[in-house]
C-alpha cells in the first residue's frame, strides 16, 4: 500500500506538537501551584513569560495545519486530525492563559492562605484530566477521553462548594475582606474554566477518532 | 427526489474477464454522481452500461436489470439510438467533428430530421449558451471547431450532447486533458447543468468529485464498494478501503 510518507510524517509531527503543548501547559499549572504555595513572585514572573511561548506554540500548530490543508488537501480521518489540532491548540492556549492569570494573582495579592486549600482540592482532578487526555490522544482511546467528563463534573462541584464557603467566610469572619474573598473566587474560577476547556479537548479527541460530535459536560 | 436509473445485480464480462461484479445502484434525477476508484476498477465500464456503449465491444456480455425511467434498456425492442439521445456522453479527449462549430452542434438534430434553418439556429444558440460557450464563439460559428482550445472543444462536445435534449449526460474524465482554468469552467458548467440534467462523471480527481458531486460511488476491482452522499464519503466513509482511497493511501 502507498503510505504518502511525507504527508504522514507531517501529520505525526502535528500530533507530537499537540502532546508537547499539552505537557507544557500542565507544567505551567504545576509551577503555578508551587508559586502560590511559596508566594514565589520570581517563579510567577517566569510563568507569565513562559505563557508567551505557549501562545507561539498555538500559532505554529495552526500555521502547520493550514499549510497541510493547502498542500495535501486532507479528507476524512486526515482532515479530522488537522482540524482537531487547530481546535485543541486553541483550547490549550486558553488553558495556558488561566495558569498565567493565577501567576498574576501571586504577584498582586497577599491572601494565598485563603485559597491554597481550595487549589489543592482542584489540582488532582485537573492533573488527571491532562494526563488522561494525553494518553487518549496518543492511543486514539475514545473511552478514556469520555472519562474526563467525570473529573470536570467534580471540578464544577468543588467550584460551587468553595464559592459558598468563601461567601460564608466573608460574612462571618471579620479578618477576611470582601476583596480577598472576591479574589479567591476569581482564582478558583480559572481552574473551573480550565476544566471546561480540557473537556472541549476530550470532545475533539472523540470527533477525531469517531467522526461524531458529542457534548460531554 | 426521484430515480432516473435503477440498476440491479449488474454483471459484465469481457470474454472470460468478469469486469463488473454484481453491482446495484440508483441514480437520482438532477444530481451529479461521481464514480471514483483506481484505474481498472470498472468505473468507465460501468458508466458505459448506462447508454449501452459497451454494445460496440466484441465479447462483452451484460447481465442484470437496467431501468432508465422505468424502461428496461436491454430489452429486445428497446431503441438504442433513442437511449443514446436521452443519455448523452462526453469523453476524456475532446472529440469535435472536423467541421464548423455550428455544424458540430447541428449534426445531431439534422440526423433526427430537423431541417428548418431558424430552428437549427435556435438549437445551436441555446446549446452553446447552456454549455457556457456562446459568448466566446458567437462571432465565428462557421469556423472549424478544431481551431478552438481544448477547453472550448470540450464545451462544444457538451453543447453537442445538449442539442439532443438529453435527460442524462455521462462524462468520462471530461477534464483530465484540460488546464486548470478550462477545468474550472467545466466544473462550474456541471453545477449549472444539473438544474436541467442528471450528470454522471468518472473522475480521477478526488477534489473534483468532492467539489461538484452530490453522490460519490467508490469502485474497486469491479465491485461497488461504497456509495453515499459526497460529504459522507469525504468526511467519514463507512469502509476502511474507501477511507484509504480518498485519503490517498491506496493502490
Amino acid at each position: 500500500m502507498h503510505e504518502r510518507p511525507y504527508f504522514q510524517q507531517r501529520l505525526e509531527q502535528l500530533s507530537q506538537d499537540i502532546l508537547t503543548m499539552l505537557h507544557d501547559v500542565l507544567d505551567q499549572f504545576k509551577a503555578v501551584r508551587k508559586a502560590i504555595e511559596l508566594t514565589d513572585k520570581n517563579q510567577a514572573n517566569k510563568i507569565i513569560v513562559k505563557d508567551e511561548s505557549i501562545n507561539q506554540q498555538e500559532i505554529a500548530i495552526t500555521e502547520n495545519a493550514i499549510s497541510l490543508i493547502i498542500k495535501e488537501s486532507p479528507v476524512a480521518k486526515d482532515l479530522r486530525r488537522v482540524i482537531t489540532a487547530i481546535q485543541i491548540a486553541n483550547d490549550l492556549e486558553r488553558i495556558g492563559d488561566y495558569a498565567a492569570n493565577l501567576a498574576k494573582y501571586v504577584i498582586h495579592t497577599q491572601a494565598q492562605a485563603l485559597y491554597l486549600d481550595a487549589i489543592d482540592a482542584f489540582f488532582p482532578f485537573l492533573e488527571s484530566m491532562f494526563l488522561d487526555l494525553a494518553k487518549a490522544y496518543a492511543a486514539k482511546d475514545v473511552s478514556l477521553a469520555m472519562t474526563v467528563a467525570k473529573d470536570d463534573q467534580n471540578i464544577d462541584d468543588l467550584f460551587d462548594k468553595h464559592v459558598k464557603e468563601f461567601i460564608r467566610i466573608v460574612k462571618t469572619e471579620i479578618n477576611t475582606s470582601a476583596e480577598e474573598a472576591g479574589r479567591a473566587i476569581l482564582v478558583i474560577k480559572q481552574l473551573e474554566r480550565a476544566g471546561d476547556h480540557l473537556t472541549n479537548i476530550a470532545e475533539a479527541i472523540i470527533y477525531l477518532n469517531k467522526a461524531t460530535h458529542v457534548v460531554l459536560n | 427526489m426521484s430515480e432516473i436509473f435503477a440498476l440491479e445485480n449488474i454483471n459484465l464480462y469481457y470474454g472470460n474477464n468478469h469486469a463488473i461484479k454484481n453491482i446495484s445502484m440508483t441514480l437520482q434525477r438532477n444530481k451529479v454522481t461521481a464514480f471514483i476508484g483506481p484505474s481498472g476498477c470498472g468505473k468507465s465500464t460501468f458508466i458505459r452500461i448506462l447508454n449501452r456503449m459497451n454494445d460496440l465491444i466484441p465479447e462483452c456480455r451484460v447481465q442484470g436489470s437496467i431501468l432508465f425511467e422505468g424502461q428496461d434498456t436491454y430489452a429486445k425492442d428497446y431503441d438504442v439510438i433513442e437511449l443514446r439521445t436521452k443519455v448523452g456522453m462526453v469523453f476524456q479527449k475532446p472529440n469535435p467533428f472536423p467541421m464548423s462549430i455550428y455544424d458540430n452542434i447541428a449534426y445531431g438534430p439534422r440526423c433526427q430530421g430537423v431541417k428548418n434553418k431558424e430552428q437549427l439556429d435556435q438549437i445551436v444558440e441555446e446549446s452553446l449558451k447552456k454549455a457556457a460557450l456562446w459568448d466566446e464563439v458567437k462571432e465565428r460559428l462557421k469556423e472549424s471547431a478544431m481551431k478552438l482550445s481544448g477547453g472550448q472543444q470540450q464545451r462544444v462536445c457538451i453543447a453537442r450532447a445538449i442539442a439532443m435534449e438529453p435527460e442524462v449526460i455521462l462524462m468520462d474524465e471530461p477534464t483530465s486533458a484540460l488546464d486548470p482554468i478550462a477545468t474550472q469552467k467545466i466544473e462550474d458548467l456541471i453545477t449549472e447543468l444539473k438544474k436541467e440534467y442528471t450528470i454522471v462523471i468518472v473522475t480521477h480527481s478526488m477534489q473534483q468529485a468532492a467539489r461538484i458531486s452530490d453522490y460519490t460511488a467508490f469502485f474497486y476491482l469491479g465491485e461497488l464498494m461504497e456509495m453515499d452522499d459526497t460529504d459522507t464519503i469525504f468526511k467519514s466513509p463507512r469502509l476502511k478501503e474507501t477511507e484509504e482511497y480518498v485519503t490517498g493511501r491506496f493502490g
